[in-house]
């Protein structure tokens, strides 16, 4: 999984880059516009477009028989069971295409969000680094320390919780820059990237030892090796919120509200009946 | 959080690539019309400096360590200003709002009594919960919504600059909150609460808590037990009144400390942050939960005061989110929302420098220092953008920290302040004059955007003294028969005057300078009738003023303002019949404020907060200098307010009391 999500990373990041120093909302609204053809297809071929198209007419027909015999009470309760019936049935067609697209989207959701959900450190700005251990007996006893390169600083002792086998550092940032920190536990050394700069970028949260999960939520940097006494390490960026409408609005919202707006706009043109 | 902002071609091409209704923030958003009036050629910037002191000033401009006040007297004028009766800050500034005294704006003290309970309460502003709702188990839902009240009453100058399209910006002003209704940009200042509803109550999470007072005023002090390195506790937000009974609000947080180092983390919903000890952490934005999908926004930032032998943190109160109000801070809305976005969270509590941590030892004078510091560097940078951006007509900036060093400080300048420390003095004896000389500094930065077309204004609201002895007012009017308690034995124990006979009652004290008589017809319980009211007064006043401090020989009462002669407008029956005017060293105590009656009259101050000014008005003036020539140099609060109407030919209105000096 690890390995399947780094190739989509490595694709993803090939795009972003032909968007470099534009607005994030560019790369937003072709990701989103692609995104709306993709699911079009997506729908058009695994799903049954002449049940739905019969299944939207059936809706249509009894809503007109609503609107024709409104005097009718009869008519009116018949119409509306119809309309219910239908519409359930509507939505047990749209299964099969859903989790056909949920797959492709989730990992484009991943992938996304590690450029559009955080913001890169600036300078001047402090950073928590956590370490989470393993096999490293007695926390206290354990020689744990961390090396930074120029224009990254240590600012605090290393903050030791031996229930939790983790070890936090707070770093400052002078200067802009990607950088690698080094972990050095036990004669191992693991490192970390870490990103200083002004401009979206694609940011990794953690690095982790192998694991699905993990594997797939997490990627962008290589995965600590097993017989490592580092199980990960986790740099807290801040999370970004894009300004819509004078509204703060999660990136996700935005990227589903246009995705939306493309496949509604581009369904005629695919010939797709949702 | 930051966002990333689109330039205005950007939106453009999007429009033309048919992304109608998408609009996104930055140069996209419309700015808001607040400040886009009328430009009249002149301009006028207004410096608030509460409680700059002439007597510190005229001396430090003599030895040349105020060359820009100096600059500015020696080109235009310097001189004292009247103050307000009685000279507090809410008072005052509302004078300055309104051009009118007490009668005409109804704030009299920073404490009000309810004349139909006899209960203390905040001057500026009235929250009244919802008054209509419905229970559903432990559920209360509300049917009206609450509402807050700002009690300064009459127009603000801003306000009328608005009637006649002139902009204005208005800065922390004090008593403005909530702000007045006005398309102007204000913000709210002193009088601006915590979400609590409270002036700012802090907290303080120990281990070790024997060595302070638990019963302190302003403050929480909370005892936790560390755990294997590891503190659990919460801190406490506004009442949940969407719960019966409406209980305290809490969100649980967790410290974790190195076994060793002296560093830990805290962990507040899911936010976590390193300290080293000694370290304020950045603006913590948190919520209380009330119900499934509603909470109370507020921000507060932690100071790890100490780690090892034992756990120490200190926490603000808890205050209104700028970027997203729980009450009204701003006008228009989205003024407190803009200064956020640019500026990133600020305290938004009225006077946030907590001297009530420092009274009680919770804070050291470095640590006051530092997060007062971290007050005025907020608003050095707020005032670097407006004054950056002002362009035409009146741009009010306040500044506390003046007025709060003097009162937490002074005791180390004054060898004769009963608190006086030689060791502390060393150290900290030169806090005010800094504080002057930075407020210096301001002036000079604001020098370079004024030119011919500008009117420069400084002022400061009142002067500052040194606060030697303490008067039981309350005490005084007891022992002279004026008032009678309840029971004797318990002289001294309750506050509020619960022990007072309101029957056989004459006269009371509550607030830092107000003397009250028990008015049948006003009191719920009043006994004095109005015809007897002005013997009394005048009985009352000559008692005062003729008094001795057995102790010092000194007189703790200069004079004793009467109301109905000094104060004009509607409101004139509406507060203390008399303004009691101490002395220089002499203030009421906190015990008189409150309503409390102790046995003794007399007391020495042994706190902290050693510089005041609810004093005699006459002996408190405070600066006003203006890089103009004036015709008068006798000038009060109230003719500053008549003096910016003129600058723009605007006609006082009737009820304004000032007239313009220039």
């Amino acid at each position: 999984m690890t390995t399947l999500s780094n190739s989509i990373a490595f694709v993803f990041d090939l795009f972003m880059w032909s968007f470099n120093g534009l607005h994030p909302i560019w790369s937003m609204t072709v990701i989103s516009a692609l995104t709306g053809v993709l699911m079009l297809i997506i729908y058009k071929y695994t799903s049954n477009q002449a049940e739905i198209r019969k299944v939207k007419d059936w809706i249509k027909a009894n809503f007109l028989a609503i609107i024709l015999y409104k005097d009718s009470l009869k008519v009116l309760f018949s119409s509306t069971g119809h309309i219910f019936r239908a519409n359930l049935r509507y939505m047990r067609l749209n299964l099969v295409p859903l989790l056909f697209m949920i797959v492709p989207v989730g990992l484009l959701i991943v992938q996304m969000n590690f450029w559009y959900g955080y913001k890169p450190f600036e300078p001047g700005e402090s950073i928590l680094v956590k370490a989470t251990l393993a096999n490293v007996g007695d926390l206290m006893k354990a020689e744990v320390s961390l090396v930074v390169p120029e224009g990254v600083e240590i600012q605090t002792p290393p903050l030791r919780i031996p229930n939790n086998s983790e070890v936090n550092w707070r770093l400052g940032t002078k200067q802009k820059g990607h950088y690698e920190i080094k972990i050095h536990v036990g004669g191992q050394e693991m490192t970390k990237t870490l990103v200083v700069s002004d401009r979206m970028e694609r940011l990794s949260l953690l690095r982790h030892a192998s694991g699905f999960w993990d594997g797939l939520l997490y990627p962008g940097e290589r995965v600590i090796p097993s017989s490592s006494l580092v199980r990960s390490i986790e740099v807290h960026y801040q999370p970004v919120f894009m300004g819509v409408l004078g509204w703060d609005v999660h990136w996700i919202i935005v990227y589903f509200v246009l995705s939306i707006f493309f496949g509604l706009a581009l369904k005629g043109v695919f010939r797709v009946h949702i | 959080m930051k966002k990333y902002p689109l330039s205005r071609r950007e939106f453009i091409k999007l429009n033309l690539y048919g992304m109608a209704g998408l609009a996104l923030e930055g140069s996209t958003r419309i700015a808001y019309s607040g400040n886009s009036g009328r430009d009249t050629g002149t301009r006028m910037i207004v410096l608030g400096l509460d409680g700059m002191d002439p007597r510190i000033v005229h001396r430090m401009m003599a030895e040349g360590k105020l060359p820009n006040f100096q600059k500015l007297a020696r080109e235009g004028h310097f001189g004292p200003l009247g103050t307000s009766t009685p000279p507090q800050s809410p008072v005052a500034w509302a004078n300055f709002i309104t051009g009118m005294d007490p009668g005409g704006h109804g704030i009299f003290d920073f404490v009000h009594r309810d004349p139909a309970t006899y209960l203390p309460y905040l001057s500026t502003s009235r929250t009244e919960s919802s008054q209509k709702s419905i229970t559903i188990g432990d559920y209360v839902i509300t049917l009206s919504s609450g509402k807050v009240e700002n009690l300064c009453r009459g127009k603000a100058f801003w306000q009328i600059l608005e009637d006649y399209d002139i902009p204005a910006t208005i800065f922390r002003m004090p008593s403005n909150f909530p702000p007045k209704p006005t398309g102007q940009r204000t913000l709210s200042g002193m009088g601006t609460p915590d979400i609590i509803g409270t002036y700012g109550i802090f907290t303080y999470f120990t281990d070790h808590p024997i060595e302070i007072d638990q019963d302190i005023g302003g403050g929480r002090i909370v005892e936790v037990s560390v755990d294997d390195n590891t503190v659990r506790a919460s801190l406490i937000g506004p009442k949940n009144t969407y719960r019966q009974g409406a209980p305290e609000s809490r969100l649980d947080f967790t410290v974790y400390r190195d076994p060793e180092y002296p560093v830990a983390k805290i962990v507040v919903e899911g936010k976590e942050m390193l300290l080293k000890e000694g370290e304020w952490s950045p603006w913590v934005q948190v919520s209380f939960p009330m119900i499934p999908t509603v909470s109370v926004k507020g921000i507060c930032q932690f100071y790890l005061k100490e780690v090892h032998p034992h756990f120490k943190l200190y926490v603000t109160p808890i205050q209104i989110d700028p970027s997203d109000p729980a009450l009204p801070i701003s006008t228009p809305e989205g003024y407190a929302k803009e200064l956020y976005k640019r500026f990133g969270l600020f305290h938004t509590k009225g006077l946030p420098a907590d001297t009530k941590a420092l009274d009680h030892g919770v804070l050291d004078e470095g640590e006051f220092l530092k997060l007062d510091d971290l007050v005025l560097n907020e608003r050095l940078a707020i005032y670097d953008y407006e004054l950056d951006r002002f362009e035409a007509g009146v741009l009010f900036f306040y500044i506390s920290s003046t007025d709060q060093r003097s009162h937490m400080f002074w005791r180390l300048r004054d060898r004769r302040h009963p608190c006086y420390d030689e060791r502390l003095s060393r150290q900290y004896g030169d806090t005010i004059e800094k504080i002057y000389q930075k407020m210096d500094r301001l002036l000079e930065k604001t020098f370079r955007k004024v030119d011919k077309h500008t009117i420069l204004m400084v002022l400061s609201d009142h002067g500052f003294s040194p606060y030697y002895r303490s008067f039981h007012l309350n005490s005084w009017l007891k022992d002279n028969g004026y008032i009678r308690l309840k029971d004797e034995s318990e002289q001294g124990e309750m506050e509020f005057l619960q022990n007072v006979d309101w029957s056989s009652t004459k006269a009371y004290a509550l607030g830092f300078n107000g003397l009250y008589i028990n008015l049948r017809g006003r009191e719920v319980m009043g006994t004095v009738s109005p015809l007897e009211r002005m013997v009394l007064v005048e009985e009352i006043a000559k008692g005062l003023e003729r008094m001795n401090d057995p102790e010092t020989q000194a007189r703790p009462i200069l004079k004793a303002y009467k109301t109905r002669a000094c104060y004009h407008g509607p409101y004139r029956d509406h507060g203390p019949d008399i303004i009691v005017g101490y002395n220089r060293g002499y203030r009421a105590s906190w015990q008189t404020a409150l309503g409390k009656i102790p046995k003794q009259w007399y007391e020495n101050n042994l706190k902290k907060w050693s510089g005041d000014h609810c004093m005699a008005p006459d002996i408190l003036p405070g600066i006003v200098l203006l890089n103009r020539k004036v015709r008068r140099t006798e000038a009060s609060l109230y003719d500053l307010t008549a003096t910016i109407l003129s600058a723009f030919d605007i006609p006082k209105p009737a009820d304004m009391k000032g007239t313009s000096i220039l």
